[in-house]
């Protein structure tokens, strides 16, 4: 698209109630050049204040791209963007206010720590965004709290000497300390043992629930995705190719392993039980959840 | 703001050039390096300029993607420049063509500041050309090959030339990880680019100690890696890809090596009679 043809968005609405509202959003990388790489084609979406949304796809499907976007990491080449309310693809946005409403955890977080303490680490991000000196320390403690740490045992050690899960859960409440609105997050359990995992989803489903806070997880765990969020967008070569609940999502057995993607074992147990004529709660999706519905639906049989 | 770095700066092709022997590229870069400072006058440059306009031709580089590299030595440019055009006094009998106090520019200063300058950028473009059409990988197999010879003498070449692509092939990976710490601190509200010189050099500790430890835990895990699959650099090891001469680096050589033979000659002419003017200026 040439700049003569370039569309202006100045008369677009935003729904009421959409914490991230894109339009056509296209990226591409080391334009103009033999590099070239087109990592997103004309992507809309929106997401609702309070949702927990899901992001999947191989590698290479423009995920991390589109990720990065929400706070300004990467600038809008050409589309539409709105975060709560403040449109960023405009030449300046006030990147400060943006970054502090949008907490954002990276692959592997841990390996951003740097300073000497674990409190010092906890408060950098308080520090850039001007919260005052006296305030920081208790908003530091809540967010090592929220995470499960011991805030007097460890504030004084160095974030270096600590195990490699204590460490992502350091780098976690560096990003919740800001209390973000949205919290963005890719791969959070990536390489954490079992325990881990579901130490790190339960804390963010509770975020979630009970403070309202609008998640978006890149996943490449099909079975944390199915069991944590409300909708799943599935990312193909650039563009999102579906965008519906889990259990819908799920139910297209062959279009996700076309996709490289896999079916989470419970919804292929579901999807099973459902060819045969049992029909399972939506909203059952644990093994625990779907165990009770099996349970429930012999009882009846049995009666 | 590190996509800018232009290391490893390969321009991939599959041009004549591209496909030369990294060894003759190598062999033939220094020849030019060397032959530039033997161009002693602007006529011969003429000569050398389009000389390296047709390589670059050939090579089907964008003249911009060989410009670039300039970049990197323009306060050396200047600086050179100027200390040439100030401090070079004139030949005698020579009027000053601007004097003020002790100041003095003399035309011979101002052509001298040129040629200069012309030599730095050809220099850098040459060696540039290099780069664009070789892999650092190549480039380091051919240093290991040229410097075989040396293994009489108990170099330790192999070692040198592991030394070198391992470092060569460390800083796409570091570029990408000072990426990631970048974005991840900005997104936690992190300002490099706003306020005095401290404030500024105070802002990259975040990234620079983060970069350090991954570095450290990189290489360990490398040093076990290949310990563990019982590397050992001093026994006889061959190369996966042997590198063949061909016609291209018989051609290629053979224009270059005659092209420079000719600025040899002209340079020893003028020498030997200082009187033809163009030669000379």
């Amino acid at each position: 698209m040439s700049k003569s043809e370039k569309v202006t968005y100045s008369s677009v609405t935003v729904p009421e109630n959409a914490a991230i509202f894109a339009q056509n959003l296209d990226f591409t990388y080391n334009p103009k050049s033999p590099f070239a790489k087109r990592a997103l084609k004309d992507v809309t979406v929106t997401v609702n204040k309070g949702e927990f949304v899901a992001i999947v796809g191989h590698t290479g499907s423009g995920k991390t791209t589109f990720v990065q976007h929400l706070n300004a990491l990467i600038r809008v080449q050409k589309g539409y963007l709105n975060v709560l309310g403040q449109d960023i693809s405009i030449k300046k946005p006030d990147l400060k206010a943006l970054r502090q409403k949008i907490g954002m955890v990276f692959q592997y977080p841990e390996y951003q720590l740097f300073a000497d303490t674990v409190l010092a680490d906890v408060c950098f991000g308080l520090k850039n965004f001007g919260v005052d000196k006296d305030k920081r320390e208790q908003m530091a403690k809540d967010a090592l709290e929220l995470v499960g740490l011991e805030f007097d045992k460890i504030k004084e050690k160095s974030p270096f000497d600590l195990s490699g899960g204590e460490k992502r859960r350091v780098a976690l409440a560096g990003v919740l300390a800001m209390k973000p609105q949205i919290l963005v997050m890719d791969e959070p359990t990536a390489g954490l043992d079992p325990r881990g995992k579901t130490e790190i989803l339960t804390l963010v489903k509770k975020l979630n629930r009970e403070n309202g806070v609008t998640v978006i997880m890149v996943s490449h765990d099909m079975n944390e995705v199915y069991e944590n969020a409300d909708r799943v967008l599935v990312f193909g070569d650039g563009a999102i190719v579906y965008d519906r609940t889990p259990r819908e999502l799920f139910k297209l057995e062959k279009e996700i392993e076309a996709m490289n993607l896999e079916v989470p074992s419970m919804a292929a147990f579901c999807n099973e039980l459902e060819r045969r004529g049992f029909v399972i709660d939506e909203n059952c999706k644990t093994v625990d959840e779907v165990f009770a519905a099996v349970m429930a639906l012999k009882e009846a049989s049995d009666v | 703001m590190f996509r800018d770095v232009s290391f490893g700066q390969y321009y991939p092709g599959s041009s004549f050039v591209h496909k030369m022997d990294p060894r003759i590229k190598l062999v033939l870069t220094l020849l030019f390096m060397v032959g530039i400072f033997f161009v002693q006058s602007f006529a011969v440059f003429a000569f050398v300029t389009v000389f390296l306009l047709a390589i670059i031709f050939i090579a089907r580089l964008p003249l911009r993607s060989v410009l670039k590299s300039i970049k990197g030595i323009i306060v050396l440019l200047v600086l050179t420049s100027l200390l040439n055009i100030f401090f070079t006094k004139g030949v005698e009998g020579e009027e000053p063509l601007w004097a003020w106090r002790k100041i003095e520019i003399y035309v011979t200063g101002l052509k001298q500041a040129a040629k200069i300058f012309l030599r730095l950028v050809y220099l850098v473009m040459g060696s540039s050309v290099l780069t664009l059409t070789t892999t650092p990988v190549d480039l380091t197999h051919a240093v290991e090959s040229l410097l075989k010879p040396l293994r009489v003498r108990k170099f330790p070449v192999h070692e040198f030339a592991l030394i070198m692509s391992l470092t060569l092939s460390f800083i796409p990976s570091l570029i990408d990880e000072t990426d990631r710490i970048i974005r991840a601190q900005k997104a936690r509200g992190a300002d490099f680019d706003t306020g005095g010189l401290i404030k500024r050099a105070k802002a990259f500790v975040p990234i620079l100690i983060p970069l350090l430890v991954g570095g450290f835990r990189r290489a360990e895990e490398l040093a076990n890696a290949m310990n563990s699959r019982c590397y050992e650099g001093a026994t006889k090891r061959t190369c996966m890809r042997v590198m063949k001469l061909t016609w291209r680096d018989f051609v290629g050589g053979f224009v270059v090596v005659a092209f420079f033979t000719g600025v040899f000659l002209l340079y020893g002419m003028a020498n030997k009679w200082g009187n033809i003017i163009w030669l000379y200026y």
